[in-house]
This record gives C-alpha cells, structure tokens and sequence, in this order.
C-alpha cells in the first residue's frame, strides 16, 4: 500500500501543498484531482522523489520512500504532463536510454522495445528523432518508457494528451488492466469523465488542501449529484461559469 | 560462454551526456553524431595547421638570421611570440567549442524530468556529467594542440636536444590555458541559470559565441596581429592579473626560458587550473541539486523583449497592422531564440574580422586613423551589412514550425503588408548596431562631427541593405524548414564580398570625395533615395509570390494520433 501521509510542501513563503494524507491501495486506481494550481503536480512529484517534503512523508508498505529512494524510484514508473524527452534521440534510442538505466538485460530490452514499438503503431518511425514524432506518438514513447520494466506503482499524469479517442479507449482498458494485475494506479487528470470511468477511489485538491477523499460513488451520493463533474465544480467552488462565458463573449465583441 | 556485462548506470549517462553534445534533432542521432564529430575534428584541426604554415617559416628563418648576425635572442624573442600565439589560440578555440554546447554544459529541467524518476544516485549523475564534460575538454584541447604541438617540438627543439621539454612546455601551457578557459566558461554557465535563469544564460551564450568566433577569426586571419601584441598586453607591464600570462609562463618556464618573471606567474596557472576545476564540480553539484533534486526550474519569465528594435520597426511599418505584428514576431523571435541568433553572431564575427584585419595591415598607428578614411568610416556599415547577411541566413532557420499554423490559418497572402513587416524588422536590427559603431569608432577617432554627418549615411546604406536582402525572402521568416543546400556558400562568398564592397566601401569613398561639394552631396543623397524607392517597389510587387504554405508533407504534427494496438500492423507473431 502507498500511504501519503500529512504531505506539505512550502516553497519560501508559498504553500504549495498543506497536510495532504490519502492511501492508495494494490489493485487501485486511484484519481488524483484539482484545478490548475491545486499543487496535483507538487504532489505528483513529492510521489516521484523528484521533490522532497517540507513536512510529511510517502510511505510504501510501511516503510519511508526516503529512506531509500533508489530502491523506491525502482519500483515506480511515470508518464509526466509534459513530454520531457531527449528529442534527438530516435524512440527506440530513448526507450534504451531509460530500460538500460534500470538495468534491463539487452536482449530482454530490444525484446520489449520492438514489442511495445510495433504495439504502440511507431515501429515504422523507429529511425526519426522524437523531435519529428507528433504529441501522440512521444505520448506512446513516454507510456512505454512508465511500464518498461513492470513497475509496481505507475503514476499517470495527464496520460491522454494528443491521443485520440481510440487511443484513449486502449489506454484506459490499459490503466485498468494494470490495477487487475495488482499495481498501485495514480491517476491525474483534467478529463473528469475519464477518472470517473477509470477510478476507484480520488482525492480532490484546492489551493493545496484536500477538499474531498473517498470513492467516486461515494462522492456523488454524499453530496447528492449526479457526476464527478458536478461534484468536483461544488467542491472547488468553480467560478460561476455563466457569468466567465458573458464575460468572454462581451471581450470578444470589444470595438 | 560468459554473458556480456551490462553497462554501469554511470557509462551509460556518460555517453548520453557526451552525444548531447554532438546531437541535434535533424537526424538520426547514431549518423549525425559521426558526422559531427568528423566536421568538429575537421574545425579544430585546420586552423591548427594553418598557423603551423604560417609561423613555422618565419621561424626558421629568424634562426638563420639569428644565426648569421650572432644573435640569439632573436630566436628566444621569436619563441616567446609562439608561446603566446599557441597559448591564446588554445583558450580561444577551446573556449569557442564550449560556447558551442552551451545549452547543454550544465543540468536543465529537461535532464531532472527524464533521469529524476529513474533509480539512479545523484552522485552517479553528477559524475557522469563531469566526466563526459572532461571527455569533451581533453578532446578538443588534444586535437587543437597536438597538432601545432608536435611540429613545433620538432622544428625548435630538435637543434638544442629539447625535444620533449618543448613539447611538455606547450601542451602544459596550451592544455592548461584549455582547461582554465573551459572551467571558467561552465561555471559561468552554471551561476547564470541558478542566479539569472535559462533565458539570460542563452542570452549571455550568444555573446560570448561573437566574442570567441570572432578571436577565432582574427587567430587565422592576422597570427602576427596576436603575437606581436606580445610585447603590448600579454606579457610586459602592470597585466599579471591576466590567465593568458600564466599559461604562457607555464609554456615558457618548461621549454627553458630563464626570463625571472615567469615561476611567479607560472605558480598563479598551478593555483588557478585546480581552482577551476573544483569551481565546476561545485557549480555542477548546485545544479544537480536544483534541478533534479528539488526538480525546479528557475521561472521561465520572458528575458528580451527588444523593446528599442520593435518601436523602430514600429515607426517604419507605420499604421500596417499586419506589418507590425510581423516585425514583432521576427523581432522577438530573434530576440529569444537562440538558433536563429547563431547565423548572426558568425556574421556580425565576419565582420569583426575584416575590420580588425583592414586596420591591423596598414602602416601609421592610431594617428594615421584619427582623421576620416574609408578604413574608419567603413566600419559601422560592414557591420550593418553583415548584420542583415546574418539576418537573412536567420531567417530560414526554423523556429517551432508546427506553430507556423497561425500565419496559414489567419493569414491574408499575397500581401505586402508581410514584405513591409520584414523589411522593417530587419532595418530595425541591424541599425541600432551600427549606429553604436559609429558612435564607439567613429566619433572617438575622426571626430563628432564627422561621426554625426556619418551617421545618415549609415543609415541609408544599412537600409539599402536591408531592402535588398528583404528581396530575397519569400515566406514568413522562420517558418519554412532551410532547404538543403540553399546557402551555397561556397559559391556565393564572393557575392557577399561585393556586396561589402558595394555597400560600404565606395560609398565611403564617395563621401570622402564629396565632402566638401554640397550639390554632389545632394545628389548623392537623391540617387540612394531613388534606389530605396525601387527597391520597395520591387518589394511590394515580390510580395505577391510570398508563400505561407508549409513544406512538410507530413501532415499536421499537432493532430491527435491512434494507440492503433495490433491494428495496422496486424499481429505480434
């Protein structure tokens, strides 16, 4: 089990996060939700190792992740909001790059690259940099390289961007596929429909806080709405969104 | 039969670090990284055995003269002028190849977002680095000195027995000189960001990448130049301060030089190099701690605005919207990008170079300059002039071509409104430039008065230049990908040659002659209003055959694509 425990994180002056605690469990996907500047991200990399705590901890079946964070950072793989890639190397370039950072035998690699590659639809394009792949196609690079050496926890932040609607179909059969085989899902996405199918269980952060825990159902029933959508916009008290459409059609209609 | 070990983490970064030199995105990176290193070795080592042809005659011929007047110190003076010949040449070159990698000296965001979630110690990372960087240094420093190390052993130590003193003389001052000049640059690099942020780090590259080009042009063009400076700024006087001065002890000390001065300074070098190298592992090591382990990026706030350059072009788009908003866009782009600032910096090199040598060749001092002669006056033009050479070899550098899309999708073409928006941008350019020429060597040398009369002729030719080159442009700069082969440079250097000719160098000469006759003058004045006006007219009717069409057939790389799990490729068997 991932536990997150009393999460804060101050950058100077500014709380980016403040006593965020979820549990996340084996066989779950779990949604990780908020607006932009909730600090879904701080948390995200807090999750990762990439970012240290100022108060709080991950814990991992009991156990500090810091304690030892290779060890940890062995277990996890992540597909980040943003395709942060070497974009002179070729896919199949950067798919070793990372597999041979993990200690991956060669022979098993080149397997598992030529597989994922040719499942993905991009063996054909195995000789162009990633500066030449579309946002889609350096999405898959980044989905391979997440589950390349099985993970047991796989964090997905913002796993759809440029991928179309079949794509997306496959990649969510694919979250869940990965939760039917015991690993721990951390979902975090924008698309409210998508988390809704896909998650078990969510948090909702609001200017750093946690506004809402539990699952999905839940959720709905204690508030009394009918979708994730209307009870993510009640918990994070959205901005009346007649009044911001006004607002816009009066700014585009400025002479 | 053993199984092959696996690579250690830290080879496997080390030789990523290392390609991230070599690599760009227009190519396989396996093909492109050879082919990089091929024309880097080529780079380094031509100019190495230009100098060699160029000094190594001299020399010997000091030595017979030497030899027949019974003087030699002749030869010593002519050792201590290639100690610091090779010694400057050394830091310049190695310091001109580190500006090359700039963007890729230190950490950035990119390196804690891919290497961060991965299980690798951050010891092994900064290691990896530091020796990739290490690899990068002793190559360069090797193939630039060896070259020039080993003929210059043979040829002045062979005669007294001292061969290898000669050869560890110059390969510890040259290679010594290399590493301080490396260190000081990464280290520069590093305090940047962590102090300034990514966009003033790039700003500082490119102007460090005109310092260096240019000293690397003037090494090839005018050797003698930079070893009779010898006696002026390197070596004599109140200059200790300097680091050339220590490693040209170094050089000297160890080839057997008995000049007293030179233990003291040479001890500086030995204090210096380690300092250095221990300054880049530090700065290394903050940087691997604010990017990959805090994981943050120093705010990415927009750096140059080029706020004087955009209201220039402003006042000469006038009331054209369109033309406006393309004068900024080209302005802004140039002013944060640097890809398309590279193009101008070896241009602007170029013309550093010419003046340099044009001023160096001629005989009678600073006195002789302090009147107004082509050689001054022609200064601020040649480096307008190939300020808008640089500006037009920018201009097919692409620049996120994708987001080229917004001039196809809002774009009303045919329409002068974008030659107008071009031509603009580029007399916008290059003429605060060369107006602040004027200003630093004009006024100071032939006087205000000339300098201020000067300046409307600078004016005039750097728009001329500008409308000219504005001819040649067909699209929207920075959004068409650089057809192969388009520069043919080695044809057309001659063109841009005459160019300089025709730009700045008769109408310098005419300017001189009229001087004093104020109809011709005039007239002279008339005939460069005459040819703007032609060439705008040329401009505008060109402007109809602009294209904003994108070359790559590819189709749109923004557009969302298919998982196609076994779907088009049929099954895994």
């Amino acid at each position: 089990m991932l536990h997150v425990h009393n999460l804060t994180k101050r950058y100077g002056a500014l709380t980016a996060i403040e006593h965020v605690t979820f549990d996340v469990h084996a066989g779950e996907v779990f949604g990780l939700l908020g607006p932009n500047g909730s600090g879904k991200s701080t948390t995200v990399k807090i999750l990762m190792g990439l970012l240290e705590a100022t108060e709080g901890r991950v814990e991992l079946d009991g156990r500090d992740a810091r304690q030892d964070l290779l060890a940890y950072k062995s277990l996890l793989g992540y597909v980040p909001e943003e395709p942060h890639l070497y974009t002179y190397l070729t896919g199949p370039e950067y798919l070793r790059l990372v597999g041979r950072l993990r200690q991956i035998p060669d022979a098993l690699l080149e397997e598992k690259i030529d597989r994922f590659l040719d499942l993905l639809g991009i063996y054909d394009d195995r000789y162009q940099t990633l500066s030449s792949y579309s946002k889609g196609m350096r999405q898959k690079v980044l989905i391979a390289a997440a589950v390349l050496h099985n993970p047991r926890i796989v964090v997905l932040d913002e796993p759809f961007s440029g991928l179309d609607v079949s794509a997306a179909r496959v990649l969510k059969a694919f979250v869940r596929s990965l939760a039917a085989e015991g690993k721990i899902v951390v979902f975090s996405s924008h698309v409210l429909e998508v988390v809704e199918q896909v998650s078990s269980r969510v948090v909702i952060l609001k200017d750093g806080h946690v506004v809402g825990h539990d699952s999905v159902a839940n959720l709905r029933t204690t508030l009394q709405l009918p979708s994730l959508d209307a009870v993510f916009a009640s918990l994070v008290k959205e901005e009346n969104v007649e009044h911001r459409t006004s607002g816009l059609i009066d700014a585009m209609h400025l002479q | 039969m053993k199984a092959q070990a696996q690579p250690t983490p830290f080879r496997i970064l080390w030789r990523a670090f290392l390609e991230q030199f070599v690599a760009n995105e227009s190519a396989t990176s396996d093909l492109q990284t050879r082919r990089a290193i091929l024309g880097i070795l080529a780079f380094l080592i031509t100019p190495g055995f230009l100098l060699m042809m160029q000094t190594m005659p001299t020399y010997e011929l000091t030595v017979l003269v030497a030899k027949a007047r019974n003087m030699p110190e002749l030869v010593e003076r002519a050792l201590d002028q290639l100690a610091v010949l090779f010694v400057v040449y050394s830091m310049a070159t190695t310091g001109l190849v580190t500006v090359f990698v700039w963007d890729v000296l230190v950490f950035d965001k990119r390196d804690a977002m891919v290497l961060g979630p991965l299980p690798i110690s951050g010891s092994t990372v900064v290691a990896a680095k530091l020796a990739a960087l290490a690899t990068l240094l002793l190559g360069t420093a090797l193939a630039v000195n060896l070259v020039s190390g080993l003929p210059f052993a043979f040829v002045t130590g062979s005669p007294a027995g001292r061969i290898g003193a000669h050869l560890t003389g110059h390969l510890a001052g040259t290679i010594g000189g290399a590493i301080f000049m490396f260190a000081t640059i990464v280290v520069v690099r590093g305090l940047v960001v962590l102090l300034a942020g990514p966009n003033a780090a790039a700003a500082v590259g490119s102007m460090l990448q005109f310092c260096l080009i240019s000293a690397v042009l003037l090494f090839v063009m005018t050797p003698a130049l930079i070893s009779s400076a010898r006696q002026n700024v390197l070596f004599l006087g109140a200059g200790d301060w300097m680091p050339t001065r220590w490693f040209i002890a170094v050089f000297e000390y160890i080839r057997g030089s008995v000049d007293p001065r030179l233990p003291r300074l040479a001890v500086r070098a030995a204090i210096a190099v380690p300092l250095a190298i221990a300054a880049v592992v530090v700065t290394m090591l903050a940087g691997y701690r604010r990017q990959l382990s805090r994981a943050l990026a120093p705010p990415a706030k927009a750096f140059a605005s080029a706020a004087i350059r955009r209201r220039i072009a402003a006042l000469i788009a006038g009331r054209d919207h369109v033309a406006r908003g393309v004068s900024e866009f080209v302005l802004t782009t140039l002013a944060r990008s640097r890809p398309q600032q590279m193009p101008i910096v070896m241009a602007a090199s170029i013309a550093v170079a010419i003046i340099s040598v044009a001023i160096s060749t001629r005989q009678g001092g600073l006195a002789e300059l302090q009147t107004p002669r082509i050689v001054v006056l022609w200064i601020p033009i040649v480096i307008g002039y190939w300020i808008v050479v640089g500006l037009r070899a920018a201009f097919v550098v692409p620049a996120e071509l994708p987001a080229a899309v917004i001039f196809r999708a809002h774009a009303r073409l045919p329409s002068p409104s974008f030659w107008l928006g071009v031509r603009a941008a580029m007399i916008a350019f290059a003429l605060p430039p060369a107006l602040f020429a004027n200003v630093v060597t004009v006024g100071p040398l032939a006087g205000w008065q000339t300098a201020a009369w000067h300046s409307l002729v600078v004016c005039l030719m750097v728009v001329i230049a500008a409308d000219g080159a504005s001819l040649l442009t067909r699209s929207v700069p920075f959004t068409q990908a650089y057809p192969p082969g388009h520069a043919k440079l080695k044809t057309r250097w001659p063109l841009y040659l005459l160019g300089m000719f025709a730009i700045a160098y008769f109408p310098v000469q005419a300017e001189l002659r009229f001087r004093d006759d104020p109809t011709s003058l005039a007239v002279a004045a008339g005939a460069c209003v005459v040819i703007i006006a032609g060439l705008e007219i040329a401009g505008r009717r060109l402007s109809r055959h602009w294209t904003v069409e994108a070359d790559d057939d590819a189709g749109d790389p923004e557009s969302p694509t298919t998982l196609d799990i076994g779907m088009s490729r049929g099954s895994l068997a």
